[in-house]
């Protein structure tokens, strides 16, 4: 065991215990409130580095990740119910749906410049959620109901539990995936255009495939993040897929840090729990008072402070103390 | 005839729609001069306009004062967006910009949600409810306010911008920060205009709406998407394309949620803009991701 443990590489060992910590946090914490803010930060989470793909890493300002997060759910739902097809079978169908219409929307997407590409995004979000509230198939404003939890082989991830291991399991597996990819050639490729689209098409790189591609992955990731919900939660309606999730997503992702994909989990899990103690303490120090509006006044200062002091984020800000404590350590060893 | 005077009812709803939206695309292309920021908290300043005049006038005001005290409380928002958000962040391009703009607008909903509610307000008209008819139509009178007073703000503009040497110094100086400041401009001080004029006349666009459609805390951010979409069409530099833009915007949303149905209102303003996108980049004319004038 330490000899494995010494061949590792340091984010390999990161890994190993972050998955370690995930594995244990049940064992030590078994009430069901904190292991359900748990399984919401892992599906935050998976939005969030979907997130800090497209616009950190690739800096392009992709902004639909909800109405993919909804196509994963409402197919899930759908397929589920209305069918009886395997919750599983029902979560591919929504990936390879939410893939291919990221892949069509995104051949126009991709040729547009910065802010026009937001407010497109932007509006296939506004569009697709109002679709989501008015067609019949998704069943309306009521939305659906009693939707089946997953299951293998007949064990059904139906406890608290049972789902907050399976949502951190894809978690872990959607974090591996994207810590390969952004050390790979696509991922230095996402970087170079994020820093100078000339240069990189100078390069020899196919900006449109490469932001496409990130499109794609981004919808793919979210798509498995709004099946997971979906059964976790057992019921979808419009609501959750539209203006205050992407609100909640960026939050994340900028606090995190957009440039790293554990700065965008990590942005995931402070916000969440964050929220919730805001939302236990207000109703105590003012009774009566909509939680809401401080959250929303929160929200904007926490933005403004972290955009105008933090560019990069907690984990540039981490990742630079690091460094800094690390030349120090040189140096002293130096002398 | 009945179609006819139907469909006019829904272009007379559409223009006073649609003078709003000309009135935030102004502030968007003001703002637009005079720091290339895109300022997605403009909506935010139009509803800071309704809501503060709903207050004085139910604090028992006459109009008139009411109006002049909304109008400030505008501008001065609009201020501290500037000295508090834009001045301190410096020159910031692209998603920091974006995000430093959704902040701000998100903070300014937090603090008008815990001021003032969160239930849909009105407050009575300025020259009675008694509807004019034409053809079979009506027509709130206050359109007419809303119309007049539209294109005086269009005219100002249009002449300061023009016209005054104040109005190009604010022009000159987001076109070179630097060389403008060596020409002896303020430039920061420019830009502070820039911002107290596009938060002052969207605080008007609040104030005149707010009599024939209700308000609320969270009805500024889809003003600013929809008044950033009739500036895009407009140009995004030209007054005149943000007024026509904003017009026609707000003519076709209420044509298509009349003739259609009204819960897919609020997506005739990005398919607008799409269609807009797609048939700029038929004609060549759209930016390829590598330039676009407004990163």
């Amino acid at each position: 065991m330490k000899r494995v443990w010494a061949t590792l590489r340091l984010k390999q060992k990161v890994f190993a215990g972050f998955s370690l910590v995930i594995i244990l946090f049940p064992v030590f914490i078994e009430s069901p409130f904190f292991l359900t803010v748990a399984t919401f930060i892992a599906l935050y989470g998976i939005n969030a580095v979907a997130a800090g793909l497209t616009m950190g890493y690739t800096g392009q300002l992709m902004l639909a990740f909800p109405f993919f997060y909804g196509i994963g759910a409402y197919s899930s739902a759908i397929l589920t119910t209305t069918y009886h097809l395997d919750p599983w079978l029902a979560l591919v169908i929504g990936v390879v749906l939410a893939g291919s219409t990221a892949y069509i929307l995104g051949l126009p997407i991709v040729k547009l410049g910065f802010l026009y590409m937001g407010m497109v995004t932007f509006g296939i979000l506004v569009i697709g959620q109002i679709l989501m509230g008015e067609l019949t198939i998704t069943g309306g404003r009521v939305g659906i109901w009693e939707i089946p939890p997953l299951c293998i082989a007949g064990f059904a991830f139906d406890t608290v539990t049972k789902n907050f291991y399976l949502a951190w399991a894809i978690t872990l597996a959607v974090l591996a995936v994207t810590l390969n990819i952004v050390n790979s050639r696509t991922g230095r490729a996402l970087k170079a255009i994020a820093s100078n689209e000339l240069a990189a098409s100078v390069m020899g790189i196919n900006i449109e495939k490469y932001k496409n591609q990130a499109h794609v992955i981004q919808a793919v990731y979210c798509s498995i993040a709004g099946s997971l919900y979906a059964n976790f939660v057992a019921f979808v309606d419009s609501t959750s897929f539209g203006l205050h999730f992407s609100l909640h997503v960026l939050m994340m992702v900028c606090v995190g840090g957009m440039f790293s994909v554990w700065g965008a989990l990590l942005g995931a899990f402070l916000v969440t729990i964050l929220m919730e103690i805001l939302r236990t303490i207000i109703p105590l120090l003012l009774p009566g008072a909509a939680t809401s509006q401080f959250e929303m006044i929160l929200y904007g200062i926490g933005l403004i402070v972290v955009i105008i002091y933090m560019p990069t984020g907690l984990m540039g800000w981490l990742s630079r103390l690091f460094q800094q404590f690390a030349l120090r350590r040189h140096e002293n060893g130096a002398k | 005839m009945q179609v006819g005077s139907q469909l006019l009812q829904y272009v007379f709803t559409g223009i006073s729609v649609g003078a709003i939206y000309a009135i935030i695309a102004l502030g968007f292309v003001i703002i637009f001069h005079g720091t290339r920021l895109v300022n997605f908290a403009q909506g935010d300043f139009v509803m800071v306009g309704g809501m503060s005049m709903i207050m004085f006038v139910g604090m028992g005001m006459p109009v008139l004062p009411a109006l002049l005290l909304s109008v400030i409380t505008g501008v001065v928002v609009g201020s501290l967006v500037y000295r508090l958000v834009v001045q301190p962040a410096g020159e910031v391009g692209g998603l920091r910009m974006f995000m430093l703009m959704i902040g701000a607008g998100v903070c300014i909903r937090g603090f008008a949600q815990a001021g003032w509610g969160a239930e849909f307000r009105l407050f009575p008209p300025f020259s009675g409810e008694k509807p004019i008819v034409i053809f079979g139509a009506m027509l709130h009178p206050q359109v007419l306010w809303i119309l007049g007073i539209t294109m005086l703000l269009f005219i100002a503009f249009y002449f300061f911008f023009e016209r005054t040497i104040q109005g190009k110094a604010l022009r000159a100086s987001s076109m070179n920060r630097l060389a403008a400041r060596l020409l002896g401009i303020r430039v920061t001080t420019m830009s502070l205009l820039s911002f107290v004029l596009a938060a002052g006349s969207g605080a008007v666009a609040g104030l005149l709406i707010t009599p024939i459609t209700t308000m609320n805390y969270s009805a500024g951010m889809m003003f600013s998407f929809k008044g950033y979409i009739a500036a895009i069409v407009g140009g995004m530099r030209s007054f005149r394309g943000a007024v026509v833009g904003g017009f026609a915007l707000g003519i076709l949303e209420c044509l298509a949620a009349g003739l259609l149905t009204s819960a897919y209102k609020d997506a005739i303003a990005f398919l607008v803009l799409m269609l807009f996108l797609a048939y700029k980049s038929v004609t060549g004319e759209v930016v390829y991701g590598v330039t676009t004038e407004q990163e």
